[in-house]
């Protein structure tokens, strides 16, 4: 197989720039890049204008549902999913039942994942045994099998010794500690953020201290301990105060914000009349709090991005609001909806948004990162910046839950090669 | 009346927040013509002959069920009533599914009660059948508001510049919602009153003030709308003990001495006697109390005729 795409913008996110060239891949390793190429024989040649690449993009953070409930999304279907949405690798979370919460857990999604063979798929494990929030898990014993960070993701440790005991020891290997901020004394029933929404709709609501005194908290006990720290989805501006502090302060400690912090707040539960598809954990906030995320995008703040992808069956989304279940949907709009609303609400360098996508989280976490360079396997997403409209029913997710449907947005994946293998090709997965 | 039902375009009444003035009107105005008809020794109209309305009702109530049904049946629509324990997804039917099972027997129009704020909008958004909110969580109750207005109207002849001191637990309170739309489209004064615990965040964008202190809400007021108190909001340390609570927003004698000479008083039901309210003040000459409940059988008649009436007649048989 031997693709030549011809004047394409090449997005180099480890070198925070771009280029318009000529990218040439046979057999899945990337030959040439360079302008003007001129490649005889049997070659597909692709026009690149309006069509840009990028290497490695990763989304570290994933619910993959399986096993447990596989009614929601499995693995085989999740990975579908990602290479779909572009990604020729993600991170799936342990709140799966059981949890990942020991080794053999790490090796059945290793396993899974490989049998499936379209995106890589590496396991986080638990922090705590069985998700309790008690006692620390065999972090080590998972690492070795191949977990690439820990969290209890959907639930807080909000036991501080806990947490502290568990960033100390992970020193050891040098993997982070990835935490849901929710102080859930405050957050309880509150199924929307606390503010003027709530009082519209009639929530309890769920404040932005809830997130920002664990983010203050987990700050200090990774000053106190030099471990290693990454907040999972930041969604209020006070969090990212506390963050700063942290990174002036040299604490070892990264954050990622997810594509629907960043492009709805809570006046989306009101204008979409209570759709549960705007039910989200950390809740949509205020617009003051998306200026600062994007703020925090810009000023690198914010290392990551990454879609906290929640599939759900309709059946779970299908109810009164305070019953719904938390989350979206998220790894088939995540490019379109940083491209459209980052690259050209925004004007933020493609390279800069994806590099959040790719090289950071790949540092973060200790993932292979394979750079756009000559004689490497073809890791890469073809993306096309051309308008198309979401429709929920052609994802490849089991989770059609998102508030997305319908919109019009710019920047499709349309080619993933995952390690020289094309595996997804205008919307068809290539086994 | 001919007039309301060329004026009334919707399926659903949801909440009072998406009403005009004029539309909060023709209910009044409707339902001064349904009080007639109350008033009367044999209390029904042929009007919904033939209509069919559900009573869905996941949560406890009295007046407000039986309110509705006697409504329906005045105005010689067949009723079905059912009530219910909240619904959980887990085990049995979904509550979608129980609405949509029930709109396939025939039925026109439902009323649901349900604990769950924005229950009645999803219902709404899924079937083709009318429906009427009589109270979702903490989100909205608008028949309660329109047959506040309404005694309101009756007292006084007019609600532009009226002073409507609204105490007790509005965090809380649905009742409280529909009520503040309500008086502010119709150009009153809301001032809100309690404890600071029981105050929702942002709630003065609803052009309304708010104070904690009893007196100040009171003074010169023309209404005193008193709500009720959930004594379990106790158990969650949102203020220390009943006992404290009546210290400070109590509604008593002594305490609206500082209102205007005629001011009314006003409470949605049920009352916790001697904690929100005294019952010398309850009981007492300014009370409407048993008035609202009176009208909100006119109201709602008026509701359901501007709503189902005038239908029956497009396709005879």
């Amino acid at each position: 197989m031997k693709i030549l795409f011809k004047n394409i913008t090449l997005v180099y996110p480890e070198k925070d720039k771009e280029e318009i060239g000529d990218l040439y891949i046979e057999d899945g390793i990337i030959k040439r890049i360079g302008k003007g190429l001129d490649i005889n024989g049997n070659v597909e040649v692709i026009d690149g204008k309006d069509k840009i690449v990028v290497p490695t993009l990763v989304d570290i953070h994933v619910h993959l549902r399986e096993p447990g409930y596989e009614w929601k999304e499995t693995i085989e279907s999740g990975s579908k999913a990602a290479v779909a949405g572009g990604f020729t690798a993600i991170c799936c979370m342990p709140n799966t039942n059981p949890p990942i919460d020991n080794k053999e857990m790490v090796r059945f999604i290793y396993e899974k994942a490989d049998i499936v063979g379209l995106s890589r798929v590496y396991p986080i494990g638990t922090i705590t045994k069985g998700r309790e929030g008690k006692e620390i898990s065999e972090m080590g014993d998972m690492f070795m099998a191949g977990a690439k960070g820990f969290s209890d993701d959907g639930s807080c440790v909000m036991n501080s010794e806990v947490l502290r005991c568990a960033l100390e020891y992970s020193k050891i290997f040098n993997a982070p500690i990835i935490e849901h901020a929710e102080d859930t004394n405050l957050t309880l029933e509150g199924n929307v953020n606390f503010g003027k929404i709530s009082t519209l709709l009639g929530f309890k609501g769920m404040p932005w201290v809830a997130e920002a005194s664990i983010v203050a908290r987990d700050v200090f006990l990774s000053a106190l301990t030099g471990g290693r720290l990454h907040i999972a989805h930041i969604s209020c501006w006070q969090s990212l105060d506390m963050i700063k502090w942290g990174k002036e302060h040299g604490a070892n400690i990264t954050c990622e914000v997810t594509p629907h912090h960043l492009v709805l707040t809570e006046d989306a539960v009101k204008e979409m009349n209570y759709d549960t598809n705007t039910k989200m954990n950390p809740p949509l906030r205020t617009k003051e709090d998306q200026e600062a995320l994007w703020e925090g995008i810009k000023n690198d703040l914010i290392d990551v991005i990454a879609t906290d992808h929640a599939p759900h069956h309709l059946d779970d989304k299908m109810v009164e609001y305070g019953l719904a279940e938390y989350g979206i949907s998220g790894l088939e709009t995540a490019i379109p909806l940083v491209i459209t609303y980052g690259y050209y609400e925004r004007k933020i360098p493609l390279s800069k948004l994806f590099k959040k996508m790719s090289y950071n989280p790949c540092k973060i976490l200790n993932l292979p990162y394979i750079p756009l360079e000559e004689s490497v396997p073809a890791n890469l997403t073809i993306i096309d910046l051309s308008e198309k409209e979401v429709d929920k029913e052609k994802f490849f997710s089991k989770g059609k839950n998102t508030p997305f449907h319908g919109w019009r947005l710019k920047g499709w994946p349309v080619m993933t090669f995952v390690e020289g293998r094309l595996v997804y090709r205008e919307g068809k997965i290539l086994w | 009346m001919e007039g309301g039902l060329s004026m009334w375009k919707r399926k659903d009444l949801i909440g009072i927040e998406e009403l005009s003035r004029e539309e909060i009107e023709v209910v009044i105005e409707t339902a001064v013509s349904m009080k007639d008809i109350l008033k009367r020794p044999i209390k029904k109209v042929p009007t919904l002959r033939g209509r069919t309305i559900c009573t869905l009702f996941y949560e406890p109530s009295t007046r407000t069920r039986s309110s509705f049904e006697l409504a329906a049946k005045y105005l010689s629509a067949d009723t079905v009533s059912i009530a219910t324990a909240t619904s959980s997804v887990q085990k049995g039917e979904s509550l979608l599914d129980t609405v949509k099972t029930l709109e396939a027997m025939g039925i026109d129009l439902f009323i649901i009660r349900h604990s769950a704020s924005g229950v009645p909008s999803f219902i709404a958004k899924n079937i083709k059948a009318g429906v009427i909110n009589a109270g979702d969580g903490m989100h909205e109750h608008p028949t309660q508001a329109l047959l506040d207005v309404f005694t309101v109207y009756e007292k006084k002849g007019k609600l532009e510049g009226l002073k409507i001191a609204i105490v007790g637990d509005i965090f809380h309170s649905r009742v409280a919602r529909s009520n503040i739309y309500a008086w502010n489209k119709l150009g009153s004064n809301v001032i809100l009153c309690g404890p600071p615990t029981l105050i929702p965040p942002y709630i003065e964008n609803l052009n309304v003030k708010v104070t904690y202190d009893l007196n100040e809400a009171i003074e010169d007021a023309d209404i005193i709308y008193v709500l009720r108190l959930q004594l379990e909001r106790q158990k969650r340390g949102l203020f220390p003990t009943l006992r404290e609570y009546h210290m400070f927003y109590g509604i008593n004698q002594e305490r609206i001495k500082k209102a205007k000479k005629d001011v009314l008083v006003m409470h949605p039901g049920p009352m916790n006697r001697g904690v929100e309210i005294s019952s010398e003040v309850a009981d007492s000459l300014i009370s409407v109390i048993n008035e609202q409940v009176t009208n909100g059988v006119a109201v709602r008649m008026a509701l359901l005729y501007l709503m189902l009436g005038g239908k029956s007649d497009e396709n005879p048989v």
